[in-house]
Parts: C-alpha cells; sequence; structure tokens
C-alpha cells in the first residue's frame, strides 16, 4: 500500500509541476524567426512566413470575400 | 495525527495563483484610428521574451453598424523591418430575426484580433495598420475613420490549460488524502436493540483504533417531545486483555441532541473514541450507554446502539486518544 500511495503522491506533484509550467513557458508558442507562420485564426490570413529566420512577404493579396456576416439563420 | 498530507489540499492553489499573478499585470493600451486605405502606426510597444508568460497582442476594431473590413497588420521592429505582417477580414452586421411569432434585434461581430507569439528578444516594436477596405452592406467604401483599440500583455499564460491542472490537481490530493486518512481496517459494524455492545477482537499497532457509537432513544408509548431543555447520557468503555484483565475503565457523560418530525420524537447520542493500543493484541470491549434518560416525563428507551470499529488511523486533526494501563 506504500508504494500505491508514493505513486499517487508523484503522480499528484507531477501533474501540477508539468501543466503550471507548460502553461506558463507555453513551448509549443510560435517564436518570431521560426520556419513558417503562426497558426491562423477566424478571419486572419498570414502574408508571408519565415523562411532561414527571416520574414519573407508572400505576393499579391489574399482574396477578400467582402462580407462575412453569417446573417439572422445562426442568431437567436 | 499526521498533518503534511493536509497540504496537499493547497496544491491546486498553485496554478490559480499563477493565473492571477498573470492577471495583476498593467496592460499596455493605446487607441489607433485609421483612416480609410491609409496606414497609421502605433507608438512603441515594449514586447518581452522572459520565462513567465510570454507577449498577447489584442486589436479591437470599433466598426460601425452593418460594415466590413479588411484590415493589414504589421508588426515592425525597433529598425522598422517587417517582422509579421497578416491581414485581418473583420465585420459587424445586425438586423431582426422572427420565428415562431416571436422576433428581436440581432448583432454578430468578428472584429478582433489576437496575436500570441514570443520575440527572439526583449525590445521596442510598432505596429502599423492599413484600413485597406471599409465598405457598408451594399459593397459602397465609407470614408470614416476606424478606430483601433490595442492592448499587449507581456505575460499572458494558458489559462485554460491552468484551470484544467487545477482540476486534475484537486482530483489526485483528494485520492491522495483519502489514501492516507482512510487506509484504515475496518474490524466490526454493530447494530444491537440493546444498551450495551461486548465483542472481543484482535486490535493495535500503527495507528489508532477508533470506536464510533451512536445510539438512539424513544418513548415507548407517548408522543411527547423532551421536557428538560438539556439532556446528558453517560458512557462507559471498559478494555480487557486477553487474560480479562481491566486495562482500561473510562466514563464521559455526554450530550443527547433531541430531533423530531411529523409529530415524532426521538434522541441521538453521538460519539467517537480514539484508543491507542501499541502492540497488536486480543482486546475485550463493553461499552454501555443508560437504557433509558429520564427528562420529568415517560422516560427515553434506547431503541438500538450502533458501532463502528476501525483499526489503524491516522487522524488530520488533533484528537483525544486513550490509552491502555500497563
Amino acid at each position: 500500500m506504500a508504494s500505491e500511495r508514493t505513486l499517487i503522491l508523484v503522480l499528484t506533484l507531477s501533474a501540477v509541476t508539468v501543466g503550471t509550467a507548460t502553461a506558463v513557458s507555453r513551448p509549443f508558442l510560435f517564436q518570431l524567426g521560426q520556419e513558417g507562420a503562426p497558426p491562423g485564426s477566424s478571419g486572419v490570413s498570414y502574408r508571408g512566413s519565415y523562411r532561414g529566420g527571416r520574414w519573407v512577404p508572400s505576393r499579391g493579396r489574399s482574396d477578400w470575400s467582402r462580407f462575412q456576416g453569417r446573417g439572422p439563420g445562426t442568431a437567436k | 495525527m499526521r498533518r503534511w498530507p493536509l497540504l496537499l489540499g493547497l496544491l491546486p492553489l498553485i496554478p490559480l495563483l499563477v493565473l492571477l499573478m498573470s492577471l495583476l499585470e498593467r496592460p499596455q493600451r493605446q487607441q489607433i484610428a485609421v483612416a480609410p486605405e491609409q496606414s497609421s502606426t502605433s507608438e512603441p510597444l515594449r514586447l518581452e521574451s522572459g520565462w513567465f508568460g510570454s507577449p498577447l497582442i489584442k486589436l479591437q476594431a470599433e466598426l460601425p453598424l452593418n460594415t466590413a473590413m479588411g484590415l493589414g497588420v504589421e508588426l515592425l521592429d525597433a529598425g522598422g523591418a517587417t517582422v509579421l505582417e497578416l491581414a485581418k477580414d473583420g465585420w459587424r452586421e445586425t438586423g431582426i430575426w422572427s420565428e415562431g411569432g416571436e422576433s428581436g434585434r440581432w448583432e454578430e461581430s468578428d472584429a478582433g484580433l489576437r496575436l500570441s507569439l514570443r520575440p527572439p528578444r526583449l525590445g521596442a516594436y510598432l505596429l502599423r495598420l492599413t484600413l485597406e477596405d471599409l465598405l457598408d452592406t451594399a459593397g459602397r467604401p465609407l470614408e470614416s475613420p476606424l478606430l483601433v483599440r490595442l492592448e499587449v500583455r507581456n505575460h499572458s499564460v494558458d489559462a485554460p490549460l491552468l484551470w484544467f491542472t487545477a482540476l486534475v490537481t484537486l482530483l489526485m490530493a483528494g485520492i491522495a488524502m483519502r489514501s492516507i486518512y482512510r487506509n484504515c481496517r475496518l474490524r466490526k459494524v454493530l447494530r444491537l436493540e440493546d444498551n450495551r455492545v461486548r465483542l472481543r477482537c484482535r486490535l493495535g499497532g500503527a495507528g489508532l483504533v477508533r470506536m464510533e457509537l451512536r445510539a438512539r432513544y424513544e418513548r415507548p408509548s407517548s408522543d411527547a417531545g423532551p421536557n428538560a431543555p438539556r439532556l446528558m447520557a453517560e458512557l462507559q468503555l471498559e478494555a480487557s486483555d486477553a487474560l480479562g484483565r481491566s486495562r482500561l475503565v473510562f466514563r464521559r457523560l455526554l450530550p443527547v441532541a433531541a430531533h423530531s418530525s411529523d409529530g415524532d420524537h426521538w434522541l441521538n447520542v453521538n460519539e467517537v473514541l480514539h484508543l491507542k493500543v501499541r502492540e497488536p493484541l486480543s482486546l475485550g470491549l463493553k461499552l454501555t450507554l443508560p437504557e433509558t434518560i429520564a427528562d420529568g416525563g415517560q422516560p427515553w428507551e434506547i431503541e438500538w446502539l450502533r458501532l463502528v470499529l476501525e483499526d489503524g488511523v491516522l487522524s488530520p486533526r488533533p484528537v483525544a486518544v486513550l490509552t491502555l494501563e500497563p
């Protein structure tokens, strides 16, 4: 039983340590200079990407589809 | 008594304290007005790359109703070189909905931008905003400038992960504390229609012997409630060893709790005793409560007596402990 208790204690301390450290350090966050571009989000398009540590703009503007509203069909 | 496992209950506070520290940071705020087809540049922004959190840039455009925008965003370093460039398509729309005879006004928008990133080193950066399009619902360009609110935090943390960590840690700390404090042996559970319990059991060793006693009294043929404001009952505990020698005689006056429901009245007596038996031995226990409790009217008679006997109990708080005589 003592070994099970030790295991539970180790798992508890590991959970709080790993979870908190990961939330603070955010190791998977995009760093400027890292290859590629940050992950996109709603209505956002990146106009370039990092190659060899330098930001390389892409040619031309993306096609903007004008009004993006979803309309009353989804609004309640 | 073992107190240190109680500290496990504080572990879930660690991620919540980290979240609180992050929220206490004072953000850098600016308002930038951008005219259509023109650019505006922010005041210098300080972006840090420390160990605690990461920069979070939030932009919120104050779009007029029923408009859409195309906003170009460039992040410039101190030397004016572009280090990131993106376009944000935003809109804000309102209208009337009707369904099943009911109607109301709806409004939806997507005019915000959140940019989480880490700069290679601490430094001053600029944001250059270009309002490439500002149109009404018919696609006609608008001439009014657009106000964009900018907020920068340098110690943003992953809040959902911290909440999840706190929840998981709370769960695991509860399991850990239970494995320590509830790791006892259940020896006997007895319920007798009598005022005394006699039993013999092998008890002792690490931890304490715990006796949880509960008794109920009722008037045999009367529905009257208690007459006396405060009633007491004497509990007597006797313990003897394998040779029948008396090792403990203990008496205590216990308060009696009166209860009633739907015209029914009864009395309860509850007590928990802890006994330290250093070496395991065959122990005879005799617990006695009064057969009746007098309070001026018809006496209360015992209905039943319940005993839960556990061994190897660890207590998180100080408890009075009885010991055997040598």
